[in-house]
């Protein structure tokens, strides 16, 4: 079925849907209903997700049905904006003006959930030549500014976040969303690909200041192409070293992954077997890199195909 | 790729490599292991020494030099000792 893409509605279209019975947004394979009475969600989300198709007219089944609320403790107390999915929220209310980050953070949260039966790694994950690459990092790492500039250097963008991967086939799901960046990040990404698209930074979230760069066209089109592990890399970056980088058994890494992945225990033998399954062909690095020009030239050199 | 079961540890070994990546489903632990430990554990929870003649029985890599200079003494912990050590105080059942 065809739908209309975000970009054909105005912020006002988009705004009086938020406010009535919502508007249906598809990312990648989810069917997101998203309410919102704050009025601060209809700019970003038309920038951000101009490419993705929409529907205005709600029924039928959602993944999603997600709502930011205005609310406040008394009269006298500064407006705040609630996350609610069906009655659930793991985050506190936060101020009005975060409305937007606390969209993207919930959003992320529901699609980890709802992902329960598949593997969901905390991952960057990109694609080129037919294979994923998966990009395992602790915050700090780097690794959603990697993805940013991957995404804008030849790479399809397939999650800033989370790598789902599929327990039947092995294969990566994508759930191509705005990549998020924080504090000196954002400057980087601006220098280094300055055509990415970003929202204005916004300031003082428990992050820091962040800013959001915009899923480039041809990867929100291609949300539906599900792709092999081909390598797995663990960034770091570290501005005092020179580039250093060292294979890694798939055994290595299958453990390392473990301790990046949301459900693998929950999933028991078989989660296990299937992610060892959707890396026993992959080749496995980390990588320690002082800055993006250094690691891009690694990863356009050595994360190719083999003959 | 192998995935075999001791107990209720899982290992996983690739083909070409010398490591094996462990998981205990109950708790979700994970270890890396040498493939050397592993078999022994596998071998019936047989701890051998790195010296053992029986090494040769297995596909082990051959002792390093500096291997052979050390004394497996009775107060010595081996390798495969380590691991099961390791395995048991992460929780798992290995009969």
């Amino acid at each position: 079925m065809d739908f209309a893409r975000m970009v054909t509605l105005t912020e006002v279209e988009i705004d009086r849907c938020l406010r009535g019975d919502g508007l249906c947004l598809h990312v990648g394979s989810f069917r997101c209903l998203i309410r919102s009475d704050t009025g601060l969600l209809a700019t970003p989300l038309r920038f951000l997700y101009q490419d993705y198709p929409v529907e205005t007219a709600i029924s039928g089944f959602f993944d999603f049905r997600l709502r930011l609320k205005k609310t406040r403790k008394n009269l006298w107390s500064r407006w705040q904006v609630e996350f609610d999915w069906e009655g659930n929220s793991p985050f506190p209310p936060l101020v009005i003006e975060h409305t937007h980050p606390l969209f993207e953070w919930g959003l992320n949260w529901c699609v980890a959930t709802a992902s329960g039966m598949q593997i969901v790694v905390h991952s960057a994950v990109v694609e080129r030549d037919g294979v994923a690459m998966v990009l395992p990092g602790q915050p700090g790492s780097g690794k959603s500014t990697l993805c940013a500039a991957l995404s804008h250097a030849g790479w399809r963008l397939l999650s800033d976040e989370l790598t789902i991967i599929s327990q039947t086939d092995g294969l990566v799901q994508p759930v191509p969303r705005p990549i998020s960046l924080k504090n000196s990040s954002i400057d980087l990404i601006r220098e280094n690909s300055p055509d990415a698209e970003m929202t204005p930074p916004i300031t003082d979230t428990h992050k820091g200041t962040i800013a959001y760069a915009r899923a480039p066209g041809l990867a929100v089109a291609a949300g539906g192409v599900r792709v092999p592990v081909g390598f797995v890399v663990f960034p770091k970056f570290n501005a005092d070293v020179t580039l250093g980088y060292e294979p890694l058994s798939r055994s290595t890494a299958l453990t390392e992954l473990m301790g990046h992945t949301f459900n693998v225990e929950l999933l028991g033998q078989s989660g296990f077997e299937a992610l060892a399954r959707s890396i026993s062909t992959a080749r496995c690095y980390a990588v320690e890199y002082p800055d993006l020009s250094c690691i891009l030239q690694w990863v356009d050199t050595i994360c190719r195909p083999q003959d | 790729m192998i995935v075999e079961r001791v107990g209720d540890v899982l290992g996983c070994h690739f083909a070409d490599e010398e490591d094996v990546a462990l998981f205990i489903p109950g708790s979700g632990d994970v270890l890396l292991s040498s493939l050397q430990q592993w078999r022994h554990l596998k071998d019936g929870g047989k701890i051998l020494s790195t010296h053992s003649p029986e090494n040769s029985l297995t596909d082990s890599p051959p002792d390093s030099p500096a291997d052979s200079t050390d004394a497996a003494g009775p107060g010595r912990e081996e390798p495969a000792d380590e691991l099961k050590s390791a395995l048991l105080s992460l929780g798992a059942a290995l009969e």
